[in-house]
């Protein structure tokens, strides 16, 4: 029996009793994170222990022996940094009060018409998730969402299912938007600005779905809203009245938070062409916002998601062992197999598999999983790396608009909705928009990859291209 | 205030929002700068403190300088001779020395003269004892306290006798309370003395134990568990948003360093220890209402303070 060890995994023959054993933590591990019996940091983090003592049970750490963690580890230490810098940043710059003035002063074009603001709040949250990466994007929108329709009398539920659904779009925007985007591109070495021809106009094509669908279903209640909260000119005043100056504390400190952020965002923009990484440029975005906008590091550092943080290292651990019994090559194998070696039925294949993955069980999960897969299926078959990665670009970041607890967006909206409101909404409410929406977003993702591939248009990734 | 980070998160962000949606527009009231100032000595360390105060004023103001000697119990020449001796150090000044008075009471004496003078700004010392340092830090002398009293106008006090006046006044700390009538013109009249050169810094204040005690009065039930640092001071940022917008509004348009801080903890002591560390020139609105807490609180402070004190 030869197993492939440390990640090489060329000419092996495949390991069955290793193979089902890690690939049964790992499908019980993501039963758990999908169906939250545990904490699904607390779920990876067992699931990786349980696969590191399997692996080592086998033998497949090699000579190395455990050290081989430390090198699965290693190996995302990236994604870790990005995450890390990001929220630092993300928390002091906010402290400045600069992303409620800029959402204040755009809900105050509107004049609060509820059409409008429908409008602009998709636009908004496009904006922040874009900038500031879903969970902190949603947040904020959500938050402002709750704010104004309680000064203006208006029915939140429109405009945070919104919130939930267009963030997703919003996600697909550049290289460092979204998480999953994130590991994708790094994972296959994507130049930033090939995102704008890949990506970007997916993320605007499906956002704009997203709000003409939406503003189609909530037609009714935003027509109502109108006539309940009283006089237009009343409904302008008050909007009129929002002062955005209110939640700044200090100028200064405001600009600096402006400028730190644009250097931040040109950074992520030209990490690759400089030569560094996009943690790096986080990293360093989030020490100058500590020192030029008068963060204060211990409650920015406290705000870091350190949970999600486990949560990767559990799965980054939990992926590495099962790709070292050869499970994922295999399961390449079979993929190609399956579509016969073409292309489009892949490309339909995993599109699919993923959004459907996606809906119910964290996208991360998904896409870290897909990754080694895609990585095999592309080194053997340089030709279908492009449309299979631009593929899970798109389903991984849109799956999740399908259920109310597919993606972060929809459970921090939702969770809002229920916390200030105490209004639930139902899986069935939710699914009647959000699957309407996933189909056609589907159908344009995949269209769009089929579509740019066979036109040659869609960019190659040089690491399988050369 | 919640159960999970994410309901944290969700109030800090909530309560950012609101205070922008429920800001009220505060207008500031505009100050007129007093054509005279009375300036009362008392022969103590303090006298060239209040010099220096009433000459920054004066100059800044345009305005005369009316002297007195409040001490008792000297006669005329002794008077004379001192108040000579001040106003040689308020060169530059226009300066008056008021009429001889009859009152032997200091605090008698300051309020006929202001009354006398139509003085509509008050510089004057609140004892500092340089030798007993603690006991000069909580006390104020009564002279003060009865002059606060019965001022109907702004009342700068000299404390610590310090080198370094001028500097506080070029960094005034504006103490408010978010519901506080008087806020306005406090922010308004340090505007005003301060200028646009200044730096401003405007301090609210969130006194957990006060606000406790408050609701306890009015008897209403207080969860302390839900008193978290991080809720009390959303609240009071979204209770705030009227006059931080007013404050960054005058900064904005008069290109002003101003910033805006939130503190947990005893009022008095927060408020003194802020001020006394950074060497500010302390402003704090004086409610009309001499029986009030907030009045007696006003006066806790100016008794911790080392720094000048304008009381508003």
């Amino acid at each position: 029996m030869l197993i492939a060890s440390g990640g090489e995994t060329a000419g092996f023959e495949p390991a069955w009793v290793p193979m089902a054993v890690l690939g049964v933590i790992m499908v019980v591990t993501y039963l758990f994170i999908a169906f939250e019996r545990l904490h699904k940091s607390v779920s990876a983090i067992i699931g990786a222990i349980a696969a590191v003592v399997a692996a080592m049970a086998f033998g497949l750490f090699g000579s190395g022996g455990y050290h081989h963690v430390h090198e699965i580890v290693g190996h995302d230490l990236n994604i870790l940094g990005v995450i890390i810098g990001t929220s630092i940043l993300v928390d002091t710059v906010g402290g400045s009060g600069l992303f409620h003035f800029i959402a204040i002063r755009v809900v105050k074009i509107t004049h609060g018409e509820p059409r409008k603001l429908f409008l602009f709040v998709c636009m908004l949250t496009f904006v922040f998730v874009s900038l500031l990466t879903l969970a902190p994007g949603a947040l904020l929108m959500a938050s402002l969402v709750l704010v104004i329709c309680k000064t203006l009398n208006y029915h939140p539920k429109p405009y945070l299912i919104a919130v939930a659904i267009v963030a997703n779009s919003a996600a697909l925007t550049t290289f460092s938007s979204g998480i999953a985007t994130l590991m994708i591109g790094t994972a296959a070495q994507i130049p930033y600005v090939h995102f704008f021809i890949g990506s970007t106009p997916l993320a605007f094509a499906s956002a704009i779905i997203a709000y003409l669908v939406l503003s189609r279903i909530y037609r009714k209640t935003l027509l109502e809203d109108a006539k309940t909260a009283g006089d237009e000119a009343d409904r302008k005043l008050k909007v009129a009245g929002f002062e955005e100056w209110a939640l700044v504390k200090n100028r200064k400190i405001f600009w600096r938070s402006a400028v730190v952020l644009g250097a931040t965002v040109i950074g992520f923009a030209t990490a690759q062409v400089i030569g560094v990484g996009l943690d790096f440029i986080a990293m360093a975005g989030g020490m100058a916002a500590l020192l030029f906008c008068a963060g204060d590091p211990e409650k920015a550092i406290k705000k870091v998601k350190w949970t999600v943080i486990l949560f990767f290292v559990g799965l980054f651990v939990i992926i590495g062992c099962v790709k070292d019994t050869g499970l994922l090559q295999v399961t390449a194998d079979s993929l190609v197999k399956l579509g016969g070696g073409s292309t489009t039925v892949l490309v339909l294949i995993i599109g699919v598999f993923v959004m459907a993955a996606s809906g119910f069980v964290d996208n991360i999960p998904v896409t870290a999983t897909m990754l080694p897969i895609l990585d095999q299926i592309a080194r053997d078959n340089p030709g279908m790396a492009a449309p299979l990665y631009w593929v899970l670009v798109g389903a991984s970041n849109l799956g999740g608009n399908g259920t109310p607890i597919g993606s972060v967006s929809a459970v921090v909206a939702l969770h809002a909705l229920e916390t200030d409101r105490g209004e639930k909404v139902g899986w069935g409410e939710f699914m009647k928009a959000g699957m309407l929406i996933l189909a056609i977003q589907a159908v344009i993702v995949i269209g769009y990859v089929l579509l740019m591939n066979s036109l040659g248009l869609l960019p190659d990734l040089p690491k399988y291209t050369g | 205030m919640s159960d999970t980070p994410l309901d944290d998160d969700l109030h800090e962000a909530m309560a950012r929002f609101s205070a922008a949606a429920n800001a009220e527009h505060v207008e500031l009231p505009q100050i007129e700068p007093p054509a005279k100032v009375l300036v009362a000595f008392d022969q103590s360390n303090q006298d060239d403190a209040v010099a220096m105060l009433a000459k920054h004023v004066c100059t800044h103001y345009g305005s005369a300088a009316v002297l007195t000697l409040a001490s008792p119990g000297l006669d005329a020449d002794t008077r004379r001779t001192h108040l000579e001796a001040m106003q040689a150090k308020l060169e530059g000044i226009t300066c008056e020395l008021a009429p001889e008075q009859d009152d032997e009471d200091p605090a008698d004496r300051i309020i006929d003269a202001k009354i006398a003078a139509g003085a509509k700004f008050l510089v004057m010392p609140a004892p500092y004892l340089e030798d007993i340092k603690t006991l000069g830090r909580d006390s104020v002398g009564s002279t003060a306290e009865r002059v606060l009293a019965r001022a109907t106008v702004p009342v700068l006090f000299a404390r610590e006798p310090r080198e370094d006046l001028a500097n506080a006044l070029k960094r005034p700390l504006v103490r408010l309370h978010v519901r506080q009538r008087e806020a306005a013109q406090a922010l308004a009249t340090s505007f005003t003395l301060g200028g646009k050169s200044a730096e401003y810094r405007v301090l609210f204040v969130v006194d957990a134990a006060a606000m406790a005690e408050a609701m306890a009065l009015l008897g209403q039930q207080v969860d302390e568990s839900k008193l978290t640092d991080q809720a009390l001071l959303d609240d009071a940022m979204a209770a705030a948003g009227s006059l931080v917008a007013t404050a960054q509004h005058w900064a904005a348009d008069n290109h002003a360093a101003l910033k805006v801080e939130f503190k947990i903890g005893s009022d008095p002591d927060v408020t003194a220890r802020t001020a006394n560390d950074g060497g500010h020139l302390l402003v704090l609105p004086c409610p009309a209402d001499r029986n009030s807490s907030t009045y007696s609180r006003a006066l806790t402070v100016l008794r911790l303070s080392s720094v000048p004190v304008l009381m508003v």
